[in-house]
């Protein structure tokens, strides 16, 4: 552990640190363009460079090669560091175009900030005298190349042949010259390509997502976590709701990767990334659908509900709970299953419960990031005991079957189209023998269709809630704007079901169902909404898995 | 500590209350500038250095002088090509203290430009006409000098501006920049609601 002094401040750092992360830990910024936590060192931009002072002998070095080593004192914000850093800024903006107007990158670009902290030069090159290259190039699906705006760092070369292990991206030419391109007979088309625009610490990188949809300094950000699959990485929601009407009602307008040491670290993938069109998407539920009866008059969504409690009490005083199926979704938050256990299980007594269906969409998987199960929360479904109970209770699979067989009085379905699973036979079937079906989604498909009764979630943007990762870590996301129309979150729904089922559930907030999870159950057992902090926690018994870097299992060296 | 203040509010005298020797007053002054100005023109008339005459400007066909500096209704510069001189930056919505702009930018088909407005729409019912846009503008693509004045309209859609409006709605090619330019100029009324100004 060597100590060190940074600006007169002594600071302990741990072995084999760098003097730019030595410098974070005692939260001052040395500038640098080049250097990633998460790729490996180049050292040329310079604008990194520091006074150091080591065995009596003063000189400037490079903040991002040096290790911090016992005894070392580091001024960053001399004369000759700022006049150094000015002169580096010089060389990078004499040949810069003048276009950050119209540039993506302006109000959160490297080169805008550093020029307004050390730069504020004049120019000595004229206008007519600036190097021309080549602008507006198509280097993979998502992503936009503007050669003349780089500064030819090559965090993006090094994430593709460091990270994803695909030489995509490369330097070629000498001195002036020097332009980035895709590697000759290469497309940027890896599923990682987004993260490039997200290192691009100017605008010469660009999404084609996002490219002139909105100024960032129009965007509020919230916090959050991907929904896209299990691995649950931890994520910024980027939005904007003052425009929404323009744009076909965008309210978000990306998603950044956030850190999370354990999970993610610096990266998220392509589909991940993109997968916020759905929040906004045209097909959205708005209001309560009610297909039992008229469809046009409308019908409000406690009347939904009475009717719902009103045929589960009948069913149960006639039949039983075996009559009664609960299909719930992997895809809701553990609150949510909380309170359908709670309900359902607890309550109501209901055995056939489960979140698990067969077949499920599955999505490609890789060793980075990507998991094959698209479900965010179905180890957190798991532990808190959503899942087929008291030895005579059906799996998703049984109730499946059992609905197409017509054995259940009342249905109830979260999320899953039971219309990509059953035949139009097995659908007529179902429809013509169960009494009561609910269902409950986010977006209308076919499901939505032949459901007796319709309520519309409120999707992951628009809901504070916890997820359960693949690893059993517990991460929180937030609230960043009001769900659309009348969509609620599901445990909302199933605590007005509660009361008027007569199941005491008092829990206002998804924190409060939190805490109760904490309470109730046996991997949650302690945990409380406040600890969980920006990465999250482990379920109390599942181990801390050991750090893994994020990336390709043969990844290419670096140049 | 709240208190009752008395105020003495003196009478109206009868003279006061009758209202004449106001009204006489008023008429005085009416009367004073109808024949000092009677005095002047005909002391014009007959070839007399009388003091300027007062002067009816017959508007809507004329108006006052407008200075160099007025700022009217916007309007968007061209290129020489008749594209729009806008590159969508967004600085004048971002300025806009009002929030009365709105832009939307695409790519623009001409790779060198890159950006363009695809539609930009500016609620002049909102507008403040405060100027900022003008001296946000690093293109000088948006400037108020089209001269309009006379703002007036039935519906509120005749307020609201859209792109190609905003590129063709003044007669004005040149730069407002010389005092005295737009002195005299004759100002045209325009139908709104017949140009494309409308939703």
């Amino acid at each position: 552990m060597p100590r060190i002094q940074i600006d007169g401040k002594p600071v302990e750092v741990p072995d084999g640190l760098n003097l730019i992360e030595a410098a974070r830990l005692l939260n001052i910024e040395i500038p640098h363009y080049c250097y990633h936590s998460g790729l490996s060192v180049v050292g040329s931009c310079r604008m990194c460079q520091i006074e150091l002072e080591f065995n009596g002998r003063k000189s400037i070095a490079l903040g991002c090669n040096t290790l911090a080593a016992d005894g070392m004192q580091i001024t960053t914000t001399s004369d000759e560091i700022r006049s150094i850093r000015r002169a580096v800024l010089e060389f990078y903006l004499q040949h810069h175009p003048l276009d950050c107007p119209i540039c993506d990158d302006a109000g959160e670009c490297d080169l805008q900030n550093y020029y307004m902290e050390h730069g504020l030069h004049d120019s000595r090159v004229d206008l007519a005298e600036k190097k021309h290259k080549h602008k507006v190039i198509d280097v993979g699906p998502t992503v936009v190349l503007d050669s003349e705006r780089c500064i030819l760092c090559t965090r993006c070369v090094r994430f593709c042949r460091e990270i994803v292990g695909k030489d995509q991206l490369g330097v070629y030419g000498h001195g002036s010259d020097a332009e980035l391109m895709n590697v000759p007979g290469t497309k940027l088309d890896n599923d990682y390509a987004g993260n490039v625009v997200d290192l691009c610490p100017v605008g010469a990188l660009t999404d084609k997502d996002f490219r002139f949809k909105r100024r960032v300094w129009y965007l509020k950000r919230t916090p959050s976590v991907c929904t896209g699959c299990s691995r649950g990485c931890n994520i910024s929601i980027d939005w904007e709701t003052s425009r929404s009407y323009k744009d076909s009602g965008r309210r978000i307008q990306r998603l950044k990767p956030r850190y999370n040491k354990m999970v993610n670290e610096w990266w998220i993938c392509d589909r991940g990334r993109y997968s916020y069109h759905a929040v906004d998407a045209p097909n959205r539920l708005l209001m309560p659908i009610s297909n039992a009866e008229e469809r046009e008059h409308g019908v409000s969504i406690n009347a939904i509900l009475a009717r719902a409690a009103a045929k589960i009490e009948a069913i149960i005083d006639q039949n039983g709970s075996a009559s009664i199926a609960v299909l719930g979704s992997a895809h809701s938050s553990n609150e949510d299953l909380f309170m359908l256990k709670r309900l359902f299980a607890d309550h109501l007594k209901v055995q056939n419960i489960d979140v698990n269906l067969p077949g499920e969409a599955n999505g490609s998987e890789d060793q980075i990031l990507m998991k094959a199960d698209l479900a965010p929360n179905r180890r957190g479904a798991q532990a808190i005991g959503a899942v087929p109970w008291g030895g005579e209770g059906q799996n998703g699979e049984a109730i499946l079957e059992g609905a197409r067989e017509g054995e259940f009085e009342i249905l109830i379905i979260v999320d899953h189209d039971l219309t990509q699973y059953l035949g139009e036979k097995a659908l007529h079937k179902l429809r013509k023998h169960t009494g009561y079906i609910l269902y409950l989604s986010s977006h209308s498909n076919g499901m939505s269709e032949i459901a007796d009764d319709v309520l519309p979630l409120a999707m992951w943007a628009e809901r504070a809630a916890t997820y359960t990762n693949f690893q059993g870590r517990i991460q929180r996301t937030s609230q960043a704007f009001d769900p659309l129309g009348l969509a609620t979150p599901e445990w909302k729904y199933w605590y007005e079901l509660a009361a008027m089922l007569g199941c005491k559930c008092d829990y206002e907030t998804p924190q409060e169902v939190f805490n109760a999870i904490g309470e109730h159950t046996e991997s949650f057992k302690g945990l409380r909404w406040d600890d969980l902090g920006d990465q999250g926690l482990m379920l109390t018994d599942a181990p801390e898995p050991a750090y893994r870097k994020i990336q390709c299992p043969n990844p290419l060296p670096a140049y | 500590m709240i208190d009752v203040k008395p105020v003495n509010r003196s009478k109206l005298t009868i003279i006061q209350n009758s209202y004449y020797p106001e009204l006489l007053k008023g008429l005085g002054v009416t009367m004073r500038h109808f024949f000092g100005n009677l005095a002047r023109h005909t002391g014009r008339a007959i070839g007399l250095k009388t003091k300027d005459p007062m002067v009816t400007i017959l508007y809507p066909e004329k108006t006052r002088h407008i200075a160099p500096r007025w700022r009217g209704r916007h309007r968007l510069m061209t290129r020489p090509d008749g594209s729009p001189r806008c590159v969508a930056c967004m600085m004048c919505e971002t300025a806009c203290p009002d929030d009365c702009i709105k832009i939307t930018a695409g790519e623009s088909p001409d790779g060198r430009i890159e950006k363009y407005p695809v539609a930009f729409e500016i609620d002049l019912l909102r507008c403040c006409f405060c100027g900022l846009c003008v001296e946000a503008c690093p293109e000088d693509a948006i400037r108020m000098d089209s001269g309009y004045v006379a703002l007036g309209g039935v519906t509120r859609s005749e307020f609201y501006l859209d792109r190609d409006f905003l590129l063709h709605n003044s007669e004005m090619t040149t730069h407002a920049q010389f005092p005295g330019e737009l002195d005299g100029m004759v100002v045209k009324r325009v139908d709104l609601s017949k140009q494309s100004g409308g939703h």
